[in-house]
């Protein structure tokens, strides 16, 4: 390994990152299995399952796709073994405010080798998106962790009615896939609720799934496993977004062959959710999400969504797709971003004459790393 | 080959790059020549752990940066690799446009033979302070070519005289380095000229400014005033590196790419008295290392705030730098000849 080459311009501030007092809106609806595993077989899946020991599917046992809608007041990088080198260390030099939006889609990781079945098998989420609105934010995500970020103008408000939320995603793309087509600053995505409930406005309440949680028993439930986060995570097996361990493909293009690839590797990193409060639901018949399924942002959309293909590609027509969630709801919390790994680093090609680089791998289960660390084993 | 896995994340611009109609705003001052070394040396002459075959040293003739501001009305990647992936088979639709503002310095490239010996003397671009408005340009330039680019506000605008060009560029960083310093957009560069020249090129006025003229007519040769004042093909290099995800201080990939920019069709060539040329750089602590260590603009004293601007986030003391030659023009440019020159580490 070599010394990273550290400058202002480099834009990376280096995780963890410590997030209080954030604010999560989360809208959960049904996902198309079978688009998530062709997602999975592209970005995580690369060449011969046996020879690589691991395969992802898509988590019949959690069928959503949850988007999730985050105010970071403060984001303070708290690092202490990488320092900026011009004197001050990363907790100490300020904190960045940003709005992110992104979809998490969860994934069930298996060993398809007897020897690796049980030790490589994990559940993880892939995050086919991420909208930030802070520019070294973007950069980070996608150099450091290989993360799908994307630099936006995200713009969060109340709606109509006292206490109801919404949303508006502006992004850089093409409005088609025609000839000349420039790029522009385009609407992405729109989310509209009614008030939290309860209320007396909106649709019909017996129709939503929050009345089930209008009831004081299960309402002191949530906000007793809401104070003990780490306990909800342990009895959803990690389905609940309470510690969201992530994986992404990192890659390193070949700068004469952009088509070429110089490095591949699985990057995991952890969204622990502490300090939960204030949890309360949306009447998600009163939920209106708002896609804008057009020219370059096609694509994306049809990862978490069951949308048929688009028939003429070099259309400008903007398609606004409108639907309702099957749950909506609302939190506070305080979000550590840590434990950032490389799962698996794919052998890639090197060329003619050239044997492939070298391959590696660390992609124990979460529940056998404390064995591994008690025999002493360490990190290649 | 390993095919690169291409998603909607990464569905940026692929080089080759073609741009139309760029305009150009060029602006040179002296720069140090143990500035510049001191900057090879840290991102091209180091050994990690061998080094690369290739020296890098700040010129003898001349040491000078270019600050130059760019507006791209329309650029498009030739390459067809974006377009097949979504199915049409035809010309390009990832077109763009954006501002960029970056400083640029020529050095010297040798190359180092097993017997240490220097040769192949080439003239080469570093780009060690680079801001784009387009976010698109910015993951492809720092991904691809590994350019630091930075995104930033840039706002070109008529100045106040006819003919003449006013600039600031903000961008996103810490006005002062303290754990309740929230980030914001900061003011980095206020720049304006005055109308253009009548005539040429504007006589030297002192014989220091003569001297800085040979020095950098020799280093770019063969000046051509109908063919453009900056060679017609620059050599850029830069260091592309990624970080290990686990252990941040260390690099996954680390190399030294280089790249060429053609400029072809040059016209509408004008120049500026550089004395009307107001170029002040604003001091904060995130600009801090740019501007103290390659620019070599001193930490302020207790000077009040030099703003050039009224307006929220102004109130920061400028750095003013003394231009030697201002010039603009339109023309056309294509951006290719991407190569790795050196991968450190590979196995």
């Amino acid at each position: 390994m070599i010394p990273y080459v550290q400058s202002i311009a480099c834009q990376q501030v280096p995780p963890p990152y410590h997030f209080p007092n954030v604010t999560v809106n989360a809208f959960i609806w049904e996902a198309s299995m079978t688009r998530i595993q062709a997602y999975c077989d592209e970005y995580f899946n690369l060449g011969d399952p046996i020879e690589r020991g691991f395969v992802y599917k898509a988590a019949s046992i959690w069928p959503y796709a949850t988007l999730l809608i985050i105010d970071y007041p403060e984001m303070i990088a708290t690092a202490t073994n990488v320092g900026p080198g011009w004197g001050t260390s990363y907790a100490d030099g300020g904190y960045v405010k940003q709005k992110e939006v992104f979809v998490a889609l969860p994934l069930m990781r298996y060993g398809t080798r007897p020897e690796t079945a049980f030790i490589k098998s994990a559940i993880e989420w892939a995050l086919p998106f991420i909208i930030v609105q802070n520019p070294m934010s973007s950069v980070c995500g996608r150099e450091m962790l290989g993360l799908e970020k994307l630099l936006a103008e995200i713009t969060l408000g109340g709606g109509d009615y006292p206490d109801a939320f919404s949303a508006n995603v502006k992004l850089p793309g093409w409005a088609s896939l025609r000839p000349g087509e420039v790029q522009q600053i385009m609407p992405f995505l729109e989310v509209v609720t009614g008030p939290a409930t309860p209320t007396f406005r909106g649709s019909a309440m017996q129709d939503s799934l929050w009345t089930l949680f209008s009831s004081s028993v299960v309402g002191q439930s949530i906000g007793a496993l809401g104070g003990v986060s780490n306990l909800i995570d342990a009895m959803s097996a990690g389905l609940t977004p309470t510690a969201m361990q992530t994986v992404s493909l990192k890659q390193i293009r070949d700068a004469a062959d952009p088509k070429r690839a110089l490095h591949q590797s699985l990057i995991s990193c952890r969204s622990k959710y502490s300090n939960m409060e204030n949890f309360k639901f949306y009447n998600e018949n009163d939920v209106k999400i708002t896609i804008h399924d057009r020219g370059s942002f096609s694509e994306v959309f049809r990862v978490a969504l069951n949308l048929p293909q688009i028939a003429d590609p070099f259309s400008t027509e903007d398609r606004k797709l409108s639907f309702t969630p099957t749950a909506a709801f609302r939190f506070n919390a305080t979000i550590d971003f840590d434990q950032m790994r490389t799962l698996h680093t794919f052998p890639v090609d090197q060329g003619p004459g050239r044997p492939p680089s070298r391959g590696n791998d660390d992609m124990l289960s979460p529940w056998l790393r404390p064995l591994r660390g008690f025999f002493g084993g360490a990190r290649a | 080959m390993t095919l690169f896995r291409e998603s909607f994340a990464t569905q940026q611009s692929l080089p080759p790059w073609e741009a139309r109609g760029v305009q150009s705003w060029c602006f040179l001052f002296p720069l140090s020549a143990t500035a510049i070394q001191r900057y090879l040396d840290e991102y091209f002459n180091f050994a990690h752990p061998e080094p690369a075959p290739f020296r890098f040293s700040a010129l003898a003739e001349a040491q000078f940066g270019c600050l130059t501001i760019s507006y791209y009305p329309v650029i498009a990647s030739t390459n067809k690799a974006n377009m097949l992936r979504y199915g049409p088979q035809t010309t390009s639709w990832d077109h763009l446009s954006y501002n960029e503002m970056y400083v640029a310095a020529p050095v010297l490239c040798n190359r180092v033979t097993p017997d240490n010996l220097l040769v192949d003397r080439q003239i080469v671009w570093i780009q060690p302070v680079v801001m784009c408005d387009n976010s698109s340009v910015v993951f492809a330039t720092r991904e691809i070519v590994g350019i630091d680019t930075m995104h930033a506000t840039i706002n070109l605008r008529p100045g106040r005289a006819p003919g003449s060009l006013h600039v600031d560029t903000q961008f996103s960083g810490f006005k002062t380095f303290s754990p309740t310093t929230a980030e914001g957009p900061l003011p980095f560069l206020h720049l304006e000229t005055g109308s253009p020249l009548p005539g040429g090129l504007p006589e030297a006025a002192t014989r220091e400014d003569k001297a800085f003229l040979e020095g950098l007519f020799g280093v770019i040769g063969g000046v051509d005033l109908v063919g453009g004042v900056r060679p017609t093909t620059t050599r850029l290099i830069s260091l592309k590196q990624f970080r290990d995800a686990y252990d941040l201080r260390l690099a996954t990939y680390q190399a030294i790419v280089a790249s060429t920019a053609t400029h072809t069709d040059v016209s509408d060539l004008r120049f500026f008295d550089p004395k009307e040329v107001d170029l002040d750089f604003m001091w904060s602590a995130s600009a801090e290392q740019i501007l103290s260590s390659f620019l070599q603009l001193g930490r302020p004293g207790d000077e009040k705030a030099s703003a050039p601007h009224e307006g929220p986030g102004w109130d920061l003391v400028g750095r003013q730098v003394k231009i030697k030659v201002a010039f603009a023009y339109t023309n056309n440019a294509v951006y290719d000849q991407i190569e790795t020159l050196h991968t450190f580490g590979a196995e």
